[in-house]
């Protein structure tokens, strides 16, 4: 189901560090991506955005882990009732 | 320090004796009736019979009184007429009514003699019994009581039984200070089982351009996150009503915990199969971290996730550890698939994975279900409890059976609940701890290990999990407040020195002390500099005694209270000695001094028999 969500840590402000948090945007929506969560509160930010294919989802998360300001990322994944 | 079932539960220095008629004639003392609780001085020690006197010249009688108070003469003339003087006219006819007369008339020949506990009381009961003018002798007994609960439906909660709720609630029926989030699909917030337990919730969920699985929708409340955690499945209202249903409210089912609180938090949405309209809970880890944050920074104890998946996610791993590092516990099921690869968030180190056991305490398997599902197995399995056919609250005001981990998973909780309810100072990890300690070992193999990967530790044991939580701490009853409240501790006197900070008041109606050390506190952790009057704890004896794991901390809190009363009586004898007491104080001084003798031979027997 959601395996082209993705999840990723912000760290930064993105008032103090708007250059950083726009390329992120930049990468997620060059992927075809949508619906980015935006940063509220303080960092870090757990946020999440949704690619068109799991399999771009895979890369934007390679990018993202190699990008300035961005923790841990990954895909996020399904959960049920048992 | 075990006590075990053998316990002599006798009353320590407690007699009661029956006369015949004869022998209350050959009663010349006046005998007042109870209760004697500090009125020592002024209760006789002997019958002003000769041959009851002797029967109990060894004893060291402190005092004898009748256990009633006095009864109307309900003795019936010939003509079947009442010739009670308290009841001058009425006419008595019923042949009921005579033995009516018969059993008030042995009541009022009843007394309870208080001796020396150090007296030999089986020698006692044999030299009143051969006294022709006793008809019957027997020792005093602590009694207990026995909880169970008036909701309909608990007969057929069977899972509640199997880990020894009845037992447990003898104890502890749960604190409301103590909140259970239930990290689900939300709760229904206006089951009449459930609303008045419930706290305020959070609804996690956000799929925001999340498709669902194939061939199957979402509905209802699935994009923005609000704080309106209704449920739309009726999964989180049953595990809800497991935990924390209304119980003892004459309707429907009755919980593990009766006044804990719930948090609903609403991680999962409601998802549709196109096919059949088959209905079930999903949603992310993203959510599910969300959450357990929520939880965890809103007063949740103890977080109940009865869900799960394949993957491991960071965000889930870091929430938990966050979670578990403010002091939650967090409880989450095995998964249904009968299979030995982990589910998260059950399989991360710091969750207590539950399993699923069946009526007869084997893991549920395909095998015994007609493959329908299975507890999963693995080396992070914790514990287990019942998971098969679990009457609980269902959603839109209901009721239903439903099995699964995820009906186990809350049995658990509700046990975290009713430790925490019973020692707030302890942690999640300790709560754990408990929970694993006090399972009872299962295994389908004798040569099996425990922990296995089939049962973990065992089965849990709500009786067993709160006796070994409970602090039981010597309690002194505060008077002088205009509603009686009991302090949670002793004033602490390490020694006589620290007598003077105790103000000492003796106004001839009641002794009172007032606190000059701070901070006295009292449950709810009310503070205090109010005069209190001191009053021992001998209620709480046979709760106290009854501990079947009398801990070091029980006894340490014997023997603080013990010397904090030496340290009165000493104070108080010397006040007297100088002619500084009233009457009154006197009186009371000598029921401080009987108090003292009654808690010294409980700690005796409990420091004794372990």
């Amino acid at each position: 189901m959601p395996t082209q969500r993705i999840v990723f840590e912000f760290l930064e402000n993105p008032e103090k560090e708007p250059g950083k948090w726009a390329k992120i945007k930049r990468i997620i929506l060059d992927s075809g991506g949508s619906h980015i969560s935006e940063p509220k509160g303080s960092p870090p930010y757990i946020l999440t955005a949704v690619l068109p294919s799991e399999a771009l989802a895979r890369e934007v998360i390679k990018l993202l882990r190699t990008t300035s300001g961005v923790g841990q990322a990954d895909l996020d994944v399904t959960r049920e009732a048992f | 320090m075990p006590l075990g079932s053998d316990f002599d539960n006798r009353v320590p220095g407690e007699l009661l004796v029956k006369l015949s008629r004869s022998g209350e004639m050959s009663i010349t003392e006046s005998i007042p009736s109870g209760p004697i609780r500090r009125v020592f001085g002024e209760l006789p020690t002997s019958f002003g019979s000769v041959d009851l006197d002797k029967a109990i010249e060894e004893l060291e009688v402190m005092s004898i009184s009748k256990v009633h108070s006095s009864m109307p003469n309900l003795l019936m003339s010939e003509t079947g007429e009442s010739i009670s003087e308290e009841l001058p006219g009425i006419v008595l006819r019923r042949p009921g009514q005579t033995r009516m007369a018969t059993i008030a008339e042995e009541m009022n020949s009843t007394y309870r003699i208080r001796f020396k506990t150090d007296k030999d009381m089986d020698e006692a009961v044999k030299k009143l019994s051969s006294v022709e003018l006793v008809t019957e002798v027997s020792p005093n007994y602590f009694r207990f009581a026995f909880v169970i609960p008036n909701d309909p439906m608990f007969s057929i909660e069977w899972g509640l039984a199997k880990i020894n709720c009845p037992d447990a609630w003898n104890r502890t029926i749960g604190s409301a200070s103590v909140v259970v989030a239930v990290v689900d699909t939300g709760v229904d917030l206006d089951h009449p089982d459930l609303q008045a337990n419930l706290v305020a919730g959070y609804d996690a969920v956000d799929l925001v351009g999340v498709t669902p699985r194939p061939g199957w929708r979402f509905e209802g409340d699935f994009l923005t996150r609000d704080n309106d955690p209704q449920d739309e499945v009726g999964h989180g209202t049953h595990v809800a009503g497991t935990i924390a249903a209304l119980t003892d409210n004459a309707t429907g089912v009755a919980g593990v915990t009766w006044n804990c609180k719930l948090m609903p938090v609403k991680v999962l949405a409601r998802m549709v199969r196109n096919l059949d309209g088959a209905v079930t809970g999903t949603g992310t880890g993203v959510d599910i971290a969300a959450g357990i944050r929520y939880a965890a920074d809103h007063g949740a104890h103890i977080i109940n996730m009865s869900l799960g998946g394949p993957n491991d996610t960071f965000v889930e791993r870091d929430a938990i550890s966050y979670a578990v590092g403010k002091g939650c516990i967090v409880i989450a099921a095995m998964g249904n698939d009968d299979i030995s690869s982990p589910s998260y968030p059950a399989a991360y180190p710091d969750v207590v994975a539950v399993g699923a056991i069946n009526q007869s305490e084997q893991r549920v398997s395909k095998a015994n279900t007609g493959g329908a599902w299975g507890s999963n197995t693995g080396p992070h399995i914790d514990v287990v409890a019942p998971g098969i056919s679990i009457r609980s609250t269902n959603w839109d005001n209901t009721y239903s059976n439903k099995s699964g981990t995820s009906m186990a998973t809350p049995h658990v909780s509700g046990v975290a609940a009713l430790i925490k309810s019973c020692n707030s100072n302890l942690t999640g990890t300790q709560i754990a701890q408990i929970l694993r300690d006090t399972a009872r070992a299962l295994k389908d193999n004798p040569a099996d290990p425990v922990p296995n990967n089939q049962y973990g530790y065992g089965l849990i044991d709500a009786k067993a999990a709160v006796s070994r939580a409970c602090i039981i701490k010597l309690k002194f009853r505060d008077d002088t407040s205009p509603k009686t409240k009991f302090m949670d501790d002793t004033p602490k006197l390490k020694s006589r020195d620290d007598i003077p900070k105790l103000k000492f008041v003796d106004d001839g109606q009641k002794m009172k002390f007032r606190d000059d050390i701070p901070r006295l506190r009292s449950e709810g952790d009310r503070k205090t500099s109010a005069p209190f009057v001191l009053a021992t704890p001998h209620h709480f004896a046979p709760w106290i005694t009854s501990h079947p794991a009398i801990s070091q901390e029980i006894v340490r809190n014997y023997e603080e209270g013990l010397a904090s009363l030496e340290s009165i009586i000493a104070f108080l004898e010397e006040l007297n000695q100088q002619g500084g007491l009233t009457e009154t104080g006197v009186q009371q001084l000598e029921s401080l001094r009987q108090e003292y003798q009654v808690l010294f031979s409980e700690y005796q027997r409990i420091t004794l028999e372990g």
